[in-house]
């Protein structure tokens, strides 16, 4: 979406003729080239443009522009010095607006005065200025002619001009010099886009459909317009603002050239913009007032983001788009925009205006009873101040070139925008680029060769694209929206995206090639990345009111165990890299305190701190969490509630409090003994409680397995690396990282869907299916794998972008479960699924062999003629006796059994057990 | 040459000639580059341009050429925006020229500028931060310094004192004393990224204050910090990473250069092996594995994975062992760029081994340039608590030694570079970081015969080798592949029958690295049956090596 841009006009200063006059002005102002309004001195508009115009502007400032006032009149009143003044601040020494003369004719000075004629009054209340874009003077002037023609500085310079025709400024074309501004031509383009613009046009253009809201249809603005001004009554302090979409300028066919000339020059159609919205408004709701305020129009969406790095010097004074990172702000700088004095002697009261970041003190009292030398005293709280905040932007970390540190920009941001971020932020940045010669000296006007850059903000955007968009649901539950969020969004993701993520939705075996494209340099175990892969597209979020359960979560929880070198870490660094809010964690280096949250001491303000662990960080994302067995006995209860409830609660240092930790859970974990024993079943293999693996939808065994062919594939795909052929990672038709990234975003936001009826007659079938599969007497499946299977099924809709859930993705899902169980409840000693080795650690086959086992072991210990005898010992013969395995859990729970049985009786730790007889068991028998 | 000693008049010249206003001649090319190019396209006319350091920054006029040979630290200071050219009046007798100010410092005190300023006439410039290169060998050091007298009369002479102060934390090994310049350039390319080596031909400008950017009075130049060298780059070059002095710049050994080692590889291996051996108490097996790590590199990453790099872990169970240190003087003579970290716990505590982006990009032990050798001396660690700090580090240890990256921590983000990092570990027992590879030394007494320092002629020889072959380009056939591919298949099937431990893809992997770093350092450039017959039993005798340890 490239914007039709005008060629720019170059702003090169042209040659007057005859103006050798000037030519000592022209010196002192050269050295500061690039503040808005001053390189482009107005003047009779003959030189600058061959436009037709008629007319000079009425109230250029040329040196000719003197002369035709009466020698009294201008000493009275400071015009000629002040403009020049106005002329030569630049916008960081007086970052306020420029000065407004004490003589109450403030339509002189570049701050617009948006008041209507019915609103004498407003020239006496104060009035909000743009602080961002301080208008060209010639612009600001003619606007003060247009609101307020019969100002007493018209009526003063009357006699002057032709007043025939400018006292009726609509009629004739004014362009601003040096510029393709034609003022009125600007005004009623934009007044017109105000009026028509309606939502609808620019939905046909992008992408057509058929059917259209009543809201769409009707022009857009005024609606917008409506639902501000509701805010602004109900709220006194509102921001009284108006974004602006500029892509909406591009839709309207004769707005259209507004775009462009708005991003050549801001300082130039920006006022003009904002008196149209003024005066559109004043039209509108002639009865609001103000209170002397008046709108101000933040464009946004340029249309191109231009990356930090390409703003070069032709990008000075014009209006850009950026983004980036915020990385720390200043804290708020009151900026004087005017002071207020008193005499100490007489309490004669003056004010002054604030002028290049400088005030001037008055030296005397202009008290002519008193005339005091030396006694005006500042007087803080009756001055006028503006906010200011400066600003360190960092580019993108995704835009940065490889093998480069990233740069970072200097943003000034003003009055309301001010705090409106924080560092972290990722911003998008609508804003003009500004250069400033540095000075040699601060005392010295000498500058060097040499410009700093800066950015003066006009509207900030939040954004956050790299990642995964979070969930919509979330990011509304979690309360109001950023207010700068932009006012008039339609869509955040730009339409040929959209188009590329409809097309890949089309591939025919879309499944495939996706769980293809997760981790692409890992071999083969194509079921653990479609896990993995349904695991990013998440289940549904669902609210049941009726049942009183508040939420239903949709997150999949994903566990990988298996032998060590088996590419497990280098899954989750991938879903790490992808996920939205991914966190990665290792259980062993993280304590309670780094997964869940923490309480600290800020080391500015000596204030208690929560920070959030890495649960709650990766609220609404995935959370990988490496060597997951190795992690304490406190974080894994942590973990518990994480799965089920999703919150953590924290109590630390008097503070209590559960934080959300909406999050999916891919965890890995290396088995007990380092290799996987094929003889014991999962839950003796990890060393995990089975509650908690319970609590995984998906569990998957990554075994290193001897097989002819698997081998010989293996041997070549490493071969391959190194013979520095393309290594087969299953095909060429891979989606890309990014691709894949902002297609899962866009499912997930987008996407939906709900079982139907066939599909849920298949998912009942499929879970009856698997219960029958113990045979009637172990339990396979529970209540938790059917809703494992509806998510997983959910999930598998919504990676087809369908909404609804069908056959075949309860199938799948089914499938993936199976799978599953096969490898995790499988009893390996009897062949059969049992879940309750999963639930309780404990299968039915074992229930039935405690009792032989518990026999034997008493045989076992009868047969020794100590009493004491050790722990250890006792295993290894145990286990040297039975033909299947005996784990250490199945041993200590069967002479559990025998202490309360009071036979034996076990005292001492861990591996210094000693199993004591109480009595010899025939005694007892 | 003048050209050596007033650079911008033959610059101003060209422009005259080359560039007209409002023409839309690209203002980054009116013929400075190429023309240096051409007057500097051997070593030998290179070499006349005098090198900037910390000892010759005193005497070199402003102005001048000079050829500086670094590491680029960081390369966004904050972006400029200056003056490409503007019309001056000289002052005392006002006479106007249209003056190019590009690779200078701007007009002089005594120019006035006339003319407004406008867009068309702004250049856009980017700074670099650049400091001598991390680590550097002396004998490299040598090599560069002019031999002749003259240069040392010129030594003498007294001229104002140009500051040449460095920013400490800019430099990634605390306490070792450095020199940096501030580079700019105005090139848009952004292949020359941090950690290169550059060499840079360019004109030395005014010492200044570094702007952090971070002033937030924009028109005022910042006051504190110290004054560092600015040069203003005319040619900017990526030097490859062997850092050998008398090799092009592009690193590729030439075919003579390759010819003679291939045939003298063989002989020249025997000795270094015999010279690092001594280092290494008599162990030439150790040695073998040491010489194998210098000529390693990382010459591929494709989709993920991370080829040719080679980290060591030497376990000596000695008390106050002397390897270390003997192996440090050794890499020293033979390598261009050695570093020695001793990993006590305060050094692990207190400094930076990854650089962070503050106020400015800070430097960390680990932002070296490619192809240097960080010796880790483990034994110097001693008990105690590892704080935050510490475990930050080592984990950026261990990232390197893993996958060969290295990341940045910024504010809010960090970074992730790739490095080319060997990593050679001596400690006492295992090692805290992960490596690819680790023996048990196990010391043998030298024959007093073997007792002796190599000739300075003998270390040359074993400086090319060393630098000429880690570059060479290494095949190994579809042949060779298959054999290898059938080997690993049937060791598997036959480990499994026999219950016995499976032979690993990782171990696959490792012997093939192990192939390639034979087959060059026997100056072979295909993969031959005989060199994987001895990478196979090097991998064989590493895993008893390794094993001895773990049952001890």
């Amino acid at each position: 979406m490239s914007s039709p841009r005008t060629p720019r006009t170059p702003r090169r200063p042209i040659a007057r003729p005859g103006t050798s006059s000037s030519q000592g002005r022209d010196n002192v102002s050269s050295d500061f080239p690039s503040s808005p309004g001053l390189q482009y001195p107005s003047s009779p508009g003959v030189g600058g443009s061959g436009l037709g115009v008629n007319s000079p502007l009425p109230f250029a400032t040329t040196p000719g522009f003197q002369v035709q006032y009466q020698p009294g009149q201008f000493a009275q009143t400071p015009i000629r010095p002040h403009l020049q003044d106005s002329e030569l601040s630049s916008p960081m020494a007086m970052p306020s607006s420029p000065p407004r003369s004490n003589l109450g004719s403030s339509h002189l000075r570049s701050d617009i005065s948006y008041g209507t004629q019915r609103d004498g009054q407003g020239l006496q209340t104060p009035r909000r200025r743009r602080g961002d874009v301080v208008s060209s003077p010639q612009v600001a002037r003619h606007l003060a002619l247009m609101t307020d023609p019969a100002s007493d500085f018209a009526l003063n310079s009357g006699g002057a001009f032709p007043t025939s025709q400018d006292n009726d400024p609509t009629q004739v074309v004014k362009v601003v010099w040096g510029t393709s501004v034609e003022i009125n031509d600007v005004i009623s383009r934009f007044k017109d886009f105000l009026h028509e613009f309606t939502q609808k046009s620019r939905i046909t253009q992008e992408n057509p459909r058929g059917l259209y809201t009543e809201s769409e249809k009707q022009p857009f603005y005024p609606q917008l317009i409506d639902q501000a001004s509701e805010i602004s009554v109900m709220r006194r302090t509102a921001a009284r603002q108006l974004n602006l979409d500029c892509q909406n300028l591009l839709y309207h066919p004769y707005a259209k050239k507004v775009h462009g000339m708005l991003i050549d020059y801001p300082a130039e159609v920006l006022p003009l913009l904002d008196f149209t919205l003024n005066e559109f408004f004043a039209d509108a709701y002639p009865e609001d007032d103000l209170r002397g305020d008046s709108l101000m129009i933040r464009p946004f969406n340029l249309g191109k983001c231009i990356n930090t790095r390409d703003l070069g010097p032709s990008d000075i004074d014009r209006l850009v788009t950026v983004k980036g990172l915020m990385l720390r702000t200043s804290s708020v700088i009151p900026n004087v925009k005017k002071a207020f004095f008193q005499c100490l002697v007489c309490e004669q009261s003056a004010s002054s205006e604030a002028d290049r970041g400088r005030i001037t003190e008055p030296t005397k009292c202009p008290n002519q009873v008193c005339g005091a030398l030396n006694s005006m005293s500042l007087i803080h709280n009756r001055g006028e101040y503006a906010d200011k905040q400066v600003c360190r932007m960092q580019e993108m970390p995704e835009s940065i070139p490889d093998g480069q540190t990233p740069q970072s920009i200097s943003l000034v941001v003003h009055d309301d925008l001010v705090d409106v971020c924080k560092p972290g932020d990722r911003l998008e940045i609508t804003a003009v680029f500004r250069g400033v010669p540095v000075r040699v000296n601060p005392r010295q006007r000498t500058v060097k060769s040499l410009y700093r850059t800066y950015l003066d903000v006009v509207h900030i955007k939040k954004s956050d694209k790299k990642r995964l968009a979070i969930d919509d649901e979330i990011s509304n539950h979690s309360g109001k929206r950023a207010t700068y969020q932009g006012g008039d969004e339609i869509e955040v993701q730009s339409e040929d995206i959209i188009a590329k993520i409809k097309e890949i939705s089309m591939l025919p075996n879309l499944y495939e090639t996706l769980a293809r494209s997760v981790a692409p340099s890992i071999f083969e175990h194509d079921d653990i990345k479609k896990g993995v892969l349904l695991q990013m597209f998440g289940g549904t979020n669902k609210t049941f009111r009726k049942a009183g359960s508040p939420r239903y979560r949709g997150d999949i929880n994903v566990l990988l165990v298996g032998d060590p070198g088996t590419s497990k870490s280098q899954i989750l660094s991938y879903v790490h890299k992808i996920a939205p809010r991914g966190v990665y964690t290792s259980g062993k280096g993280s304590s309670a305190v780094g997964l869940t949250a923490y309480v600290t001491r800020d080391p500015d303000t000596r204030q208690l701190v929560l920070e959030s662990g890495a649960l709650v960080l990766s609220d609404g994302g995935i959370c990988c969490i490496d060597e997951f067995d190795k992690m304490s006995d406190a974080t894994r209860s942590v973990l518990h509630e994480v799965m089920e409830q999703q919150t953590v609660s924290v109590a630390k240092a008097g503070i209590i409090t559960t934080l959300n930790a909406r999050t999916s859970l891919l965890a890995a974990a290396n088995p007990i003994h380092s290799q996987y024993n094929h003889r014991l079943p999962m839950v003796d293999n990890i060393d995990l409680p089975p509650t908690l693996i319970s609590r995984f939808d998906l569990l998957y065994l990554v075994l290193d397995i001897v097989n002819e062919t698997s081998d010989r594939r293996l041997a070549r795909h490493i071969l391959s690396l190194y013979l520095e052929d393309a290594p087969e990672t299953g095909g060429a038709d891979i989606i890309p990282i990014d691709t894949l990234t902002s297609y899962i975003s866009y499912a997930r936001n987008n996407c939906h869907p709900m079982l139907t009826e066939e599909a849920s007659a298949v998912l009942v079938q499929c879970y009856l299916d698997l219960r029958k599969l113990g045979g009637g007497k172990q339990i396979t499946a529970t209540t938790r794998q059917l809703e494992s299977m509806i998510r997983l099924a959910e999930a598998r809709a919504r990676l087809r972008l369908s909404p609804d859930v069908e056959k075949e993705d309860v199938e799948e899902a089914s499938r993936l479960i199976r799978e599953g169980l096969k490898e995790s409840a499988m009893d390996p000693r009897t062949g059969l699924l049992d879940m309750d080795l999963l639930t309780t650690g404990q299968g039915s086959y074992d229930r039935g062999h405690l009792e032989d086992m518990r026999r034997e072991l008493l045989n076992l210990l009868n047969a020794s003629d100590k009493t004491n005898l050790r722990w250890s010992d006792v295993l290894a013969d145990f286990n040297a006796q039975s033909s299947v395995g005996v784990s250490e859990e199945q041993f200590s729970r069967v002479l559990g059994e025998l202490e309360q049985q009071q036979y034996i009786k076990v005292s001492g730790k861990r591996g210094l057990r000693v199993i004591k007889k109480l009595m010899t068991g025939q005694d007892r028998e | 040459m003048s050209v050596i000693e007033r650079p911008l008049e033959t610059i101003q010249e060209l422009f005259r000639k080359n560039w007209k206003e409002g023409e839309s001649t690209d203002k980054n090319d009116f013929g400075v580059t190429k023309h240096f190019q051409e007057l500097f396209d051997t070593r030998e006319k290179l070499s006349k341009i005098p090198v900037l350091d910390a000892q010759s920054i005193s005497t070199l006029p402003l102005n001048s050429l000079v050829r500086f040979r670094c590491m680029v630290q960081d390369t966004e200071l904050s972006q400029e925006v200056a003056l490409f050219a503007s019309t001056i009046s000289n002052k005392p007798d006002g006479e106007e020229a249209f003056i190019c100010h590009r690779y200078s410092d701007g007009p002089h005190e005594d120019q006035m500028l006339t003319s407004r300023q406008n867009q068309e006439l702004m250049d856009l410039r980017s700074s670099y931060y650049c400091v001598s290169v991390p680590g550097q060998s002396q004998w490299v050091k040598d090599a560069d310094k002019p031999t002749d007298l003259d240069a040392a009369v010129d030594g003498l002479k007294l001229e104002e004192k140009k500051a040449s102060e460095v920013i400490a934390e800019r430099f990634p090994f605390p306490a070792v004393s450095h020199f940096a310049a501030v580079v700019k350039t105005h090139s848009s390319d952004v292949s020359i990224g941090v950690a290169d080596m550059v060499e840079v031909i360019g004109v030395l400008g005014a010492s200044d204050k570094v702007s952090s950017g971070d002033s937030f009075d924009f028109q005022e130049e910042s006051t504190a910090g110290p004054r560092i060298p600015t040069v203003h780059a005319i040619l900017m070059n990526k030097v490859e990473d062997h850092g050998h002095p008398e090799l092009e710049v592009n690193g590729r050994p030439t075919e003579t250069d390759l010819e003679n080692l291939t045939r003298d590889a063989k002989t020249i291996r025997e000795n270094l092996i015999q010279y690092i051996a001594q280092a290494v108490r008599g162990d030439k097996f150790a040695a073998e594995l040491v010489l194998l790590q210098l000529l390693a590199r990382v010459y591929s990453r494709p989709s993920g994975a991370v080829l040719g790099k080679f980290s060591l872990n030497l376990k000596d169970s000695t008390a106050n062992s002397p390897v270390a240190k003997s192996l440090e003087n050794v890499a020293k003579s033979v390598l261009p760029k050695v570093h020695a970290i001793p990993m006590t716990l305060e050094n692990l505590n207190k400094n930076y081994f990854y650089p962070r982006g503050e106020e400015h990009l800070c430097s960390g032990m680990l932002q070296v340039t490619r192809g240097t050798l960080l010796l880790l001396d483990e034994t110097a660690m001693e008990e105690g608590t590892l704080v935050d700090q510490g475990i930050k580090n080592l984990k950026a240890v261990s990232d390197v030694s893993l996958y060969q990256t290295l990341n940045y921590v910024f504010p809010y983000n960090s970074l992730e570079f790739q490095t080319d990092i060997s990593l050679l570990i001596i400690s006492f027992g295992s090692s805290l970081i992960p490596v690819d590879c680790g023996i048990t030394l196990k010391p043998e007494p030298a024959s007093p015969d073997q007792q002796s320092e190599p000739t300075e002629e003998e270390l040359q020889s074993f400086r090319r080798y060393i630098s000429a072959l880690r570059l060479a380009e290494y095949k190994f056939s579809e042949d060779m592949a298959k054999e290898i591919e059938t080997e690993f298949m049937e060791q598997r099937k036959a480990a499994s029958a026999a219950g016995s431990t499976l032979i690993t893809p990782n171990d696959l992997a490792l012997n093939i690295s192990l192939a390639r770093l034979v087959a060059l350092s026997k100056g072979e450039l295909t993969l031959t049956r005989e060199c994987w017959d001895h990478a196979v039993a090097l991998s064989k005798q590493i895993k008893e090596r390794s094993s001895t340890t773990t049952t001890e």
